[in-house]
C-alpha cells in the first residue's frame, strides 16, 4: 500500500503580486521627498491693511521679476492688521534673511510726486528687497511706505538734530553745492533731547565729502534779508523751495577734518549764516563775575584771549543770583560764557574740551583772569577778555551753581575811573588848610624867631614827607600812565580807532543808501507801485 | 469829472504806445569739429549737469556795478542752458582730451568714469567781463569712488559792446572750463 501522502512544500516566501504596491509606495515617497526638496518656501507678511492684496492674484516681485504669489490674506487675531501668506519660488529661498523687506507697490500721490501709476492697470503687487544678514526668517512685517534707500547701498547714514522743525520731510534732498547727493530718510521728535531728529543718507562716493568739520543747514523756502546794502533774496532749487531740503559744507576756518563713522550725529542749523556764527560743536561753560556795570554786554558778545575770539557770552545769570539771595549791595554779577576749543585750531571734540578745562585750571594758578572790556566806545558794546596778570596772587577755580568760575580783575576805563575817584578822596582828606594857615601866621608875626620859622617849616616838611603824601605822588604817576594808555587807544593805528573809523564808514554807507532811495522816490513817487514797461535791456559794455 | 476821465484815458493809452524791442536769441554750439566719428565707445561721460537757479532761464544775465543782477528780456538763449551746455561741454572736453566723451545719460551704464558738473555763475558784469564759476567731480562708476573734486573760476573780457560779445566771451570761458575738466581726466 502506497501511502498517498500529500507532499507539503513550504511555498515561495515572496509573492510577485507585492511588487506593484511596493513600487507605488516607493514612487509616492520619492514624489514627497522631491516636492519637499524642490518646492519654494511659504512665508507670512504682516501689513496694517489689506488694500491692494488679493489671494491668488497679488504677485511678489523682485526687480520686476515675479518670484511668488499671495495664497491667502487673513485678519490678525487682535484685528491690528492682516497677515498675507505667500508662496515663493524656490529661487527666492536664499534671499529670505532677517533684514529682507517687503512693501506693497500701489499708486501713491504725495508732495514729492506720483509713483506706482502702472499698478492702476496691472494691480498692486508686493516688492521684495533682499537682505544681507546671515540669520534666516520666514515671518516678516511689511513696510507701509517704500524704502528710500536699498539695503546695503554704499554710503553714509547720519543723524541731524535741530531745535525746531522746519519744512524738511522724509524724502527731501540732501545737497552739496546745489547738487543732490542724498536724501532724508526719516524725521522724528527726540523726547529725551527735546529736539527734532532727521535721519539722512549720503550716497557713495559723496559720503567722502563728510568729515568732522562738516556743517548741515536747512535750505527750505526763500530767505529774504533786508539791510542797509539792499535786499538779498536766496533760494535753492524749486524742489527745495516747495518741499524743503538740507545742504552741507565746510565753513571757512574749520581746521580739523577727521573722518566720521556711520550714524554720527550733527547739528542742523537754520541757515548757512548760522553755521558761520556758530561753526563749532563742542565747548565748555564757565562763569565769570563782575562788580562793574554790565551795560553793553549782550548774549553772543565775544570772549577774547589777546584779541582772538575763543568763545561767546551766553547770558547774565541774574535769575540764579537772585535765587541764591543777594548778600550785599556790591555782590558781583555772574555771567555765563561758552569757550570753544575749535577756535584755537585744535580738534573740535570732547577730548579737546577736557584738555581745555585742564589748561584753564593750570592757567588760573599762573595768573590768568577774566576782565570786562569795552569793545566799541561808539555803541558801548562790551566783551570779556581773558589774559595773564602776573601781579595777581595765585588763585583756584571756584563754582557757581553747577558751573566752574574763573576769577576776574578790573581793568581799562572802569579801573581808571575807580582809581581817579580814590585819588580825589585822598586829596580831600589832606590837612592843607591847616598847614597854609600856620605858615601865614608865622610870616605875619615879626617877633617870631627863626626857630619858630624853622619849626613851622619843619612841620610843613613833616606833612609833605608823610606816608600819605608820598603814596599820593606814586598814585598820581600811575594814574597818568593809565591815562596815557587809554589815550593811546585813540591813536590812528590803534584797534579802537580802527573800530571807530569802520563804524563811521558803515554809518556813511547807510546814509548814502538812504539818500539814493529818497532821490528815487523824489524823482518818481510811483516807482514802488508801477513797474517800468518796455524798458530796453541794459547793454553789456566792453572795457574802455 | 469828464475832464478827469479823459486825462486818465490819455495816461493809460500813452503807456501802451511804447515800442517793444525785438527778441534776439543765441545758440550755444561748439566751434570745434567735436566728437570724432569711428572712435571707440565713450568710457567717460557727463553725468549730472546742473546750473544755478538764477541762470536757469532763457534770458542772458548781466550784473551791474552795484551787484544788481538783471535778466535780459530781449536777449535770450535759443534753448535751455542745461541742454546746450551738456553737448557743448562734451564736444569741447573730447577735443581737449582726445578721447570720446558721452553726453547722453542713458548710455551711462557703459561708462567707467562719470563727470558731474555744477555751473554756479555765468554772467556778464559791469567791468566788461564775463564770469564763470563751476564745480565738478569725477567718479569711478565701477568702484563708486570719488576720483577728484575741482572748482573753476575765471573771467573773460568782452571784445565789444552788446550781448553778442557777451555770448562769445561766455563761450570762450566754457571752452576753458572744458580744457580744465579734460586736464583732470588724465
Amino acid at each position: 500500500m502506497s501511502e498517498n501522502k500529500p507532499s507539503v512544500s513550504r511555498g515561495r516566501k515572496f509573492s510577485g503580486v507585492w511588487i506593484i504596491p511596493l513600487l507605488a509606495v516607493a514612487i509616492g515617497a520619492w514624489m514627497v521627498i522631491h516636492t519637499a526638496l524642490t518646492e519654494g518656501p511659504t512665508i507670512t507678511i504682516d501689513f496694517k491693511t489689506a488694500e491692494g492684496l488679493e489671494a491668488g492674484k497679488t504677485k511678489i516681485r523682485l526687480l520686476n521679476h515675479q518670484i511668488g504669489l499671495v495664497e491667502a490674506v487673513v485678519l490678525k487675531p487682535d484685528v491690528s492688521g492682516v497677515t498675507a501668506t505667500v508662496k515663493l519660488e524656490p529661487e527666492a529661498k536664499s534671499l529670505l534673511r532677517e533684514d529682507t523687506r517687503f512693501w506693497v507697490v500701489r499708486a501713491r500721490v504725495g508732495a514729492g510726486g506720483v509713483s506706482g501709476l502702472g499698478t492702476l492697470l496691472s494691480g498692486a503687487y508686493i516688492e521684495m528687497a533682499p537682505g544681507s544678514a546671515t540669520a534666516k526668517r520666514k515671518a516678516f512685517v511689511g513696510l507701509e511706505e517704500p524704502p528710500l534707500t536699498p539695503v546695503g547701498a554704499p554710503g553714509l547714514r547720519l543723524t541731524l538734530f535741530s531745535d525746531r522743525a522746519g519744512s524738511i520731510g522724509t524724502g527731501n534732498a540732501v545737497l552739496y553745492r546745489g547738487y543732490e547727493v542724498g536724501r532724508v530718510e526719516a524725521t522724528a521728535f527726540d523726547t529725551k533731547r527735546k529736539k527734532v531728529r532727521y535721519d539722512i543718507f549720503i550716497d557713495a562716493p559723496f559720503h567722502e565729502l563728510v568729515h568732522s568739520g562738516t556743517r548741515f543747514w536747512d535750505i527750505s523756502g526763500i530767505s529774504v534779508n533786508a539791510s542797509a546794502d539792499g535786499i538779498k533774496v536766496k533760494t535753492g532749487s524749486v524742489e527745495t523751495i516747495l518741499l524743503g531740503g538740507v545742504s552741507f559744507g565746510t565753513p571757512p576756518g574749520v581746521g580739523a577734518r577727521n573722518p566720521v563713522a556711520d550714524h554720527a550725529e550733527f547739528t542742523l542749523y537754520g541757515s548757512y549764516e548760522e553755521t558761520l556764527e556758530n561753526p563749532y560743536q563742542h565747548g565748555a561753560y564757565y562763569v565769570v563775575s563782575f562788580r562793574q556795570s554790565l551795560r553793553g554786554l549782550v548774549p553772543g558778545a565775544p570772549v577774547e584771549y589777546r584779541g582772538i575770539q575763543v568763545g561767546r557770552v551766553e547770558r547774565v545769570l541774574i535769575k540764579e543770583l537772585a535765587a541764591q539771595g543777594m548778600k550785599g549791595d556790591n555782590d558781583p554779577i555772574p555771567v555765563l560764557i561758552y569757550l570753544e576749543p575749535g577756535r584755537l585750531e585744535i580738534p573740535d571734540s570732547e577730548d579737546s574740551v577736557v584738555a581745555l578745562r585742564s589748561d584753564i585750571e593750570q592757567a588760573v594758578r599762573r595768573g590768568m583772569r577774566a576782565t570786562l572790556q569795552t569793545g566799541n566806545l561808539l555803541t558801548g558794546k562790551k566783551l570779556i577778555g581773558v589774559d595773564y596778570y602776573p601781579d595777581e596772587k595765585p588763585a583756584e577755580l571756584g563754582s557757581f551753581e553747577n558751573y566752574t568760575t574763573i576769577p576776574t580783575v578790573e581793568t581799562g576805563v572802569d579801573l581808571l575811573q575807580t582809581q581817579a575817584s580814590a585819588l580825589l578822596k585822598k586829596l580831600n582828606a589832606l590837612p592843607l588848610e591847616e598847614v597854609v594857615a600856620g605858615a601865614s601866621k608865622a610870616m605875619a608875626s615879626a617877633d617870631d624867631t627863626l626857630i619858630v620859622l624853622q619849626s613851622t617849616l619843619g612841620s610843613a616838611n613833616t606833612v609833605l614827607s608823610g606816608a600819605d603824601t608820598v603814596a599820593l605822588t606814586g598814585e598820581l604817576t600811575a594814574t597818568l600812565q593809565k591815562m596815557r594808555f587809554v589815550l593811546d587807544g585813540f591813536s590812528q593805528n590803534a584797534e579802537l580807532y580802527k573800530n571807530l573809523n569802520a563804524s563811521l564808514r558803515s554809518l556813511d554807507a547807510t546814509l548814502n543808501n538812504t539818500k539814493s532811495l529818497t532821490r528815487q522816490l523824489s524823482d518818481k513817487p510811483n516807482s514802488l507801485l508801477l513797474p517800468a514797461s518796455n524798458e530796453p535791456d541794459p547793454i553789456p559794455r566792453a572795457k574802455q | 469829472m469828464m475832464k478827469l476821465l479823459v486825462a486818465i484815458l490819455v495816461v493809460f493809452t500813452a503807456g501802451c504806445g511804447g515800442k517793444t524791442p525785438e527778441l534776439t536769441q543765441y545758440l550755444l554750439r561748439t566751434d570745434t569739429p567735436g566728437q570724432i566719428t569711428g572712435q571707440a565707445p565713450a568710457s567717460t561721460g557727463i553725468g549730472d549737469l546742473t546750473v544755478a537757479s538764477y541762470i536757469d532761464s532763457p534770458g542772458l544775465v548781466l550784473e551791474s556795478s552795484n551787484g544788481e543782477v538783471r535778466m535780459a528780456r530781449h536777449h535770450q538763449w535759443a534753448e535751455p542752458l542745461r541742454e546746450s551746455l551738456r553737448s557743448f561741454l562734451a564736444a569741447e572736453i573730447a577735443t581737449a582730451s582726445g578721447q570720446a566723451i558721452g553726453s547722453h545719460k542713458h548710455r551711462a551704464s557703459t561708462w567707467k568714469r562719470r563727470i558731474d558738473i555744477h555751473i554756479d555763475q555765468l554772467h556778464g558784469n559791469a567791468d566788461g567781463d564775463a564770469t564763470l564759476v563751476a564745480y565738478w567731480v569725477v567718479i569711478d562708476t565701477g568702484k563708486l569712488k570719488l576720483l577728484s573734486e575741482t572748482a573753476f573760476s575765471d573771467t573773460e573780457p568782452l571784445a565789444g559792446d552788446g550781448y553778442e560779445a557777451l555770448v562769445r566771451a561766455e563761450k570762450a570761458l566754457l571752452g576753458r572750463l572744458a580744457a580744465a575738466i579734460a586736464a583732470t581726466l588724465n
